[in-house]
Formats: C-alpha cells, sequence, structure tokens
C-alpha cells in the first residue's frame, strides 16, 4: 500500500469509529460488496446479521468502497445467483456526471450543480409527478462521488422485472414516443362539390391537441407546444433555428411569415384543442419541433442500464467514497434543492488540521466555505480537503521534497 | 349472479360455487352420464385451441346449457394437465383469453367484476376511462409488444395508467392468460388420467399434427443437409473442438432448439468444445432454452444479426435470394416445408 493509500485508510478509518451507516431496509436480506485500499478484486457474497457485524467490518477491513444489492435475496450470502434466488429489488434511478457533455472541463462544483437540477426534475416531474411516488417512498441519496441517486421502496414495484423498468426509462428519457398518438390526425369533411356528376368530397387532415385534462407525455407535450408557439410568435428567426435546430433548414422569411399566421390564431389552438387554424405545412412544422426538439429538452436523464439491472450493487447509504472521502448521504427532497456536497457530504470526523500534499497540477476548488486556489507543487491544506485532493488522485500525501531528503 | 354470465366466464369463483351446488364434482363429471355434455364441450374448448387459437361461442338457452358449460372448463383444464405440453398450455390459455377479450368487447359491465377476480387493480375514473397503477400495467403490458403499449405512450397520471375500456380488455386478456398458464398443469390423480385417457390421446394426436405443421422441420428430426453455411460452419468448429465465442453458441443453441432439439442433443454437441465445462455449459444452455424460466427461450438470431456479428460464412445462392432474412427461413426454404402460416 502507498502512502496516499495509506492516509486514506486512516481516515476511513477514524470515520467508520465516529458512527455505523444506517442499515438498508430489510439488511439480512442484502447482498454487500467491497473493494479495498490494498487488493484488486472485489469481495462480494457477503451478508450481515446485524449493524453491529457490519460496523466491525467496516474498522476492521476499512474498505475503500462498499455497496450492497439494490436486491432482496433468500440467501444473500450464497455464491451464486440461483442460489441467492431473487425476491425483488428497489427501483433505482442513478444520474452521474459521466453522461454529461463536456464534464471534463467542468469544476468539480459546476458538474454536482447541473447533476442537481437533473435530479430536481427527474424526482418532481417524473418520480413524484406522473409515477406519483409519495415523497417517503423515494430515498434520494449523494453518491460520494459524481452523482445522485434515488431508490423506491414502494411495495409494488419491488417486483418489476428488467423489461418493466426499461420501460420506465423509456418514458422518462423519452424514446419511442408515438408522435401521431401525442397529435393524432383527424380526417374532417371541410366541403363537398359535384364534378362531372360525381360528389368529391374534402378532407382536410387536422392534428389534435392534447387537453388539459390529459395526462401522462401528452399533457407534457401539450405544455411544451405552448412555449414552443410563444417562442415562434416572439423570436427573431436566427434564434429561434439556434433554440430549435430540426427547422435549421427552413428560411427566414418562411418563419417570419409563420409567425405572421401563428400570432392571430395561438389563444385558439389551446381553446379548440386542435390546430385547425393552421394550413397542413405549419401543423406539421410544429409537430416537427416537437418531436424533434422539444421533447427531448423536456425529457429527464437517467443512467440506462441500471434502472433496469434487478441484481445491481450500490453505494451503501452512510459508507465512504474512497475516491472524495465524501459520504454516501441520504437527503430529503427538500434537502436536496441547495444540496452542497463539498460542505454537506464532509464527514464531521475531519479536522481542519493542516496535511501536507504535493499538487500534482493546479486545483481550484471550494469546500466547506473555504475557496482553495492551489498551485501545483507543495502546500498545505485542511485534513477533509487533502482527503479529497488524494482520493481524487489530484494531489499526493506529503511534501515530495522531504521524502527526496529522506530517501538521501 | 345470472348463470349465463358464469357460463361466459367460467374462470370465476362464482362459476364453480355455482358447480358446487348443483353437486357437480368432479368424480361426477368425468364418469357420469349426465355430464356427458359438459365432457364433450370441454373436448372442444381444447380442440379450438390447437386448431383456431380461440375456444368457439355456444348458445346458452337454458340452465342445462350454463350448466354444461361452466362444468366444460374444468373438464378443459383436466385434458390439457393430462397432455401437459407446454406448447398446449399457452395455446389453450390463449385462446380462452381471447374467447374472453371478445366477450367482453360486447358486454364492458363485466371487466369489473372479471377484474377482481385476475388481481387487476383498476378503478373507473371520472370520464368513464379505466385506471390502474402503472406498476399493474406494465406486468402485462410488458408481454404486448406493440409500441402503443409502451408506457410512454400512455396517459399515466399520478401513478395511474388511464385508458379506453376496449384496451383495459386486452390488458385483463393478457392477465387470464399468465393466470391461466401458470396455473396450468394441475396435478391429475392416476384415477381420472385413466378415465380421461381416450380424450387426451385424441387431443395428443390433434396437436401432434399442429405441431409438425408449424415446426421448420415439418416434424421429422434435423436433417444437416439443410442448415445454413453459418449454422453449418459454427456447428463444424464445435465439432472440431474450436473455442467459439459467446454469440456464436447462442446462435447454434437458439438455432438447434428452433429445429427441436433438445438439452441431450445439444450438450453432446459441446462435448467436444477444450474448454467444456458441463455444470456451466448445462447453465448456459437450458437458460438459452428456456428450461430454467419455463419459457420457450430465446429465438435464433436473423441474418442481420449474425452479420453484425460476425457469423454470416460464405453465403450461398439461397442466402442471397430474395426474402431471405433468417436462418430458419433458409432451413424451410431447403427443406422443402415452408408454407403460409395457418
Amino acid at each position: 500500500m502507498d502512502r496516499n493509500s495509506r492516509f486514506l485508510l486512516r481516515s476511513l478509518r477514524k470515520y467508520y469509529k465516529s458512527c455505523a451507516p444506517p442499515m438498508p431496509h430489510r439488511f439480512t436480506r442484502r447482498e454487500f460488496g467491497f473493494m479495498f485500499f490494498d487488493r484488486e478484486m472485489m469481495q462480494r457474497h457477503t451478508s450481515f446479521g446485524t449493524q453491529d457485524e457490519l460496523r466491525r467490518f467496516l474498522i476492521s477491513q476499512v474498505p475503500r468502497h462498499s455497496y450492497y444489492s439494490t436486491a432482496y435475496y433468500r440467501r444473500p450470502g450464497a455464491p451464486t445467483m440461483d442460489e441467492k434466488e431473487w425476491l425483488g429489488a428497489e427501483l433505482i434511478f442513478d444520474l452521474d456526471a459521466d453522461h454529461l457533455e463536456g464534464a471534463g472541463d467542468m469544476t468539480y462544483d459546476g458538474m454536482m450543480s447541473r447533476i442537481r437540477g437533473e435530479m430536481v426534475t427527474l424526482v418532481d416531474s417524473f418520480l413524484m409527478g406522473d409515477l406519483g411516488f409519495r415523497e417517503e417512498s423515494i430515498q434520494i441519496c449523494f453518491s460520494g462521488g459524481r452523482g445522485y441517486h434515488a431508490h423506491v421502496t414502494q411495495d409494488d414495484v419491488l417486483t418489476l422485472g428488467t423489461h418493466e423498468r426499461r420501460e420506465l426509462v423509456d418514458y422518462i428519457t423519452c424514446s419511442g414516443m408515438n408522435i401521431d398518438w401525442i397529435f393524432p390526425v383527424d380526417h374532417r369533411l371541410v366541403g363537398s362539390a359535384v364534378v362531372a356528376g360525381q360528389t368529391r368530397r374534402n378532407i382536410a387532415e387536422i392534428r389534435r391537441i392534447p387537453s388539459e385534462d390529459s395526462g401522462g407525455w401528452r399533457l407534457r407535450m401539450r405544455r411544451g407546444l405552448m412555449e414552443v408557439v410563444e417562442d415562434v410568435c416572439t423570436m427573431e428567426p436566427a434564434a429561434l433555428k439556434r433554440a430549435y435546430p430540426s427547422i435549421k433548414g427552413s428560411g427566414n422569411s418562411s418563419l417570419l411569415n409563420l409567425q405572421g399566421r401563428l400570432i392571430p390564431v395561438r389563444d385558439s389552438l389551446f381553446e379548440k384543442d386542435d390546430m385547425s387554424l393552421l394550413n397542413k405545412r405549419d401543423q406539421e412544422l410544429l409537430v416537427k419541433i416537437m418531436k424533434e426538439d422539444k421533447s427531448r429538452m423536456m425529457a429527464g436523464e437517467v443512467d440506462k442500464p441500471v434502472t433496469p439491472d434487478i441484481k445491481r450493487l450500490i453505494r451503501l447509504p452512510g459508507s465512504v467514497h474512497g475516491k472524495t472521502g465524501l459520504r454516501v448521504s441520504t437527503l430529503t427532497r427538500d434537502e436536496l434543492g441547495d444540496y452542497e456536497p463539498l460542505t454537506q457530504a464532509v464527514p464531521d470526523v475531519y479536522t481542519d488540521e493542516p496535511v501536507k500534499v504535493t499538487m500534482r497540477r493546479p486545483y481550484a476548488l471550494r469546500m466547506k466555505d473555504e475557496r482553495f486556489d492551489l498551485a501545483a507543487g507543495e502546500t498545505e491544506v485542511p485534513e477533509y480537503a487533502a482527503i479529497f485532493l488524494i482520493g481524487r488522485g489530484e494531489a499526493d500525501f506529503g511534501h515530495a521534497s522531504e521524502r527526496e531528503e529522506l530517501a538521501r | 349472479m345470472d348463470h349465463v354470465l358464469l357460463a361466459r366466464y367460467p374462470f370465476l369463483k362464482a362459476s364453480a360455487e355455482f358447480a358446487d351446488s348443483n353437486d357437480a364434482d368432479i368424480e361426477s363429471l368425468i364418469v357420469s352420464p349426465s355430464y356427458a355434455e359438459a365432457r364433450k364441450r370441454g373436448m372442444q374448448r381444447v380442440l379450438d385451441a390447437i386448431e383456431h387459437h380461440k375456444v368457439s361461442e355456444v348458445s346458452l338457452t337454458s340452465d342445462y346449457a350454463c350448466l354444461m358449460e361452466v362444468l366444460s372448463y374444468p373438464y378443459a383444464r383436466i385434458l390439457v394437465s393430462s397432455v401437459d405440453d407446454r406448447f398446449l398450455t399457452r395455446r389453450y390459455a390463449l385462446a380462452e383469453a381471447t374467447r374472453m377479450y371478445d366477450l367482453l368487447k360486447g358486454d364492458p359491465a363485466q371487466s369489473v367484476p372479471v377484474s377482481k377476480e385476475l388481481e387487476v387493480r383498476s378503478s373507473i375514473d371520472g370520464s368513464s376511462r379505466i385506471s390502474m397503477p402503472f406498476a399493474d400495467y406494465l406486468r402485462y403490458s410488458c408481454l404486448l409488444k406493440a409500441a402503443e403499449w409502451k408506457l410512454i405512450n400512455t396517459e399515466l397520471k399520478d401513478g395511474n395508467v388511464l385508458m379506453e375500456r376496449d384496451r383495459f380488455g386486452r390488458v385483463l386478456q393478457t392477465a387470464l392468460q399468465e393466470r391461466i398458464e401458470s396455473e396450468l398443469p394441475l396435478k391429475v390423480p392416476d384415477g381420472i388420467r385413466k378415465a380421461v385417457r381416450q380424450d387426451v390421446d385424441r387431443v395428443t394426436l390433434r396437436l401432434g399434427e399442429m405441431k409438425n405443421r408449424l415446426s421448420p422441420t415439418g416434424g421429422e428430426g434435423m436433417n444437416p443437409e439443410y442448415l445454413p453455411p453459418c449454422i453449418r460452419a459454427i456447428l463444424a468448429n464445435a465439432q472440431n473442438g474450436v473455442n467459439l465465442p459467446h454469440s456464436a453458441r447462442f446462435a447454434l443453441v437458439t438455432f438447434l432448439h428452433a429445429l427441436g432439439t433438445d438439452y441431450d442433443g445439444i450438450i453432446a454437441l459441446f462435448s467436444q468444445s477444450p474448454d467444456f465445462d458441463e455444470a456451466k455449459s448445462r447453465y448456459q444452455i437450458k437458460h438459452i432454452i428456456g428450461e430454467l424460466s419455463g419459457t420457450d427461450g430465446y429465438t435464433p438470431p436473423e441474418c442481420s444479426t449474425m452479420k453484425t456479428n460476425g457469423l454470416c460464412f460464405e453465403p450461398d445462392g439461397i442466402c442471397n435470394g430474395e426474402r431471405m432474412n433468417h436462418p430458419l427461413t433458409y432451413y424451410r426454404r431447403r427443406s422443402g416445408t415452408a408454407r403460409k402460416a395457418p
């Protein structure tokens, strides 16, 4: 074990001596898994009968990463999945910075506040909104690393299988939507004429707009359409095309013409709940924007493979993430709103005592209301910051020069 | 409850109670001459399932006719259980469920008691649509593959899916199908098994004919001459002890399984592989052919998937022919048993 690992191990042991993690719901039915500082292999198939057993394990072994199964098993400690016998699993939604475009260029802080915003949308609009989960059946968790999890423990979702859970992912991320179900086409007789003895009927195709009392994506798309109509009526063509890339092929004058036709009828659209006041081309243009741009903008984010995996190990709340030193923390929805991991997920047992570190590269950090603008090279930072920096590989423990001297 | 209703929905608890109240026990159902009508109709239910995917209608003009109809249901279940063939069980379950769906279309008021019986939680919302918890909806909608059943294409509000009655009927159909599949086979005591043997034999015969009609091999064993080049190459590799990638094993196992090769036949081919580990292979093969989950297992990959996986070896003239998109189609075409789906 190198000096960095030894320092982190000491810090984590101090944490585990100070408190025991709360046990997951029905913990005797769970499999636990651990990764260590000094071993490559993950230890799996572990189960604990009491909280004290787990605590003693954490203090003596000091795992770098601790996980538990979202699944409940009849025999969680059995070595194969067959013998474990799956009984059910929490419904998990995972949001991680991995999916963020340009995450590499963002500060940890900036990244985390973006993810937090996505988590708020996921919880408010989808989990507590459309899916109707009550707040007490959702456990929100800061992962200790670069993301958040939501664990849902409502009884009737525990036995949902992989396919069923994938449907939830598709729902949230707006995948597989049938736009012709959202805005169905009505065929309406708008007139008829007798030509050469034969009646010719004039049929118009009219897109319906979902009503205010509809549900699911129909209602979401109705509200989205209101915003799109507002934008089309008020924005310059160039700005409009930037906002809605699907129409970037349209000419500026044709967008201005559309604006001219849309402004007088915009309110009637949502009173009549259809697009009968627009010509076919205008209708289809709006539908195209809704389908290709707006629906994606309204979709929620989740890490797609996580939710359908019903036998997954996930970070144990109350344990410490070995690459940040931050506590895997459960939060209420209210707490999530302004959650600052670099303040609130720092264990109290980490001190302000200065620790010598050698920065590998310059790094800026705001932690526990302190700003650190660190240049590459030797410096001293409070213990809590040292744990974070060393864990993330931004710094090495101790001063390199002293070690070289010692070596000489 | 109205006797006609009990006869139309014979899986209801009330229907079984109606039979009980008429002193119709299993014993007499099997042997008594007064229930010959019920046995005949029970047989019909099963044969309809085999041949038409749907249990046919009968007229229910008297209490007697209703009782016979109610009793024909347990008799049909005894027959299906005695044959104990998963293909038949599934076809029968589908046929009973389809019949119920058709009946509900003309009789929407019954969807409420039926859903209670099937333990499908639901209620009628203000606008006379049906509302059901999404978790229940998903259990059944996932069995229906069409995009219109995807959750995103439903009106989901506060955790409930709202739908028209007709769609709810399809949900109930799936629920009944699931229910029957999970209940059958019943344990049939030897005495009863003996008593119904003649009828069971008739069902078995008709079932065999139907299976042959549907099978790619026309009911005969697999003929290696008809194998498509891709499968032939993988098979040759397996037999020569070449270590196969997972996708190749999967393709081979699913293909052989589709042609009716059983577990023993498949494992025999793999035992020549250099890293042959019977315990591991057993698990993998049984998983793929569905023995572990009690399902039909996976279907063999189509040509495009085989190409993606780099398993399309030396395609021949038939491969390059028209409408050739699946290795099984190749086999059918070669063996000349390709015919229009019944």
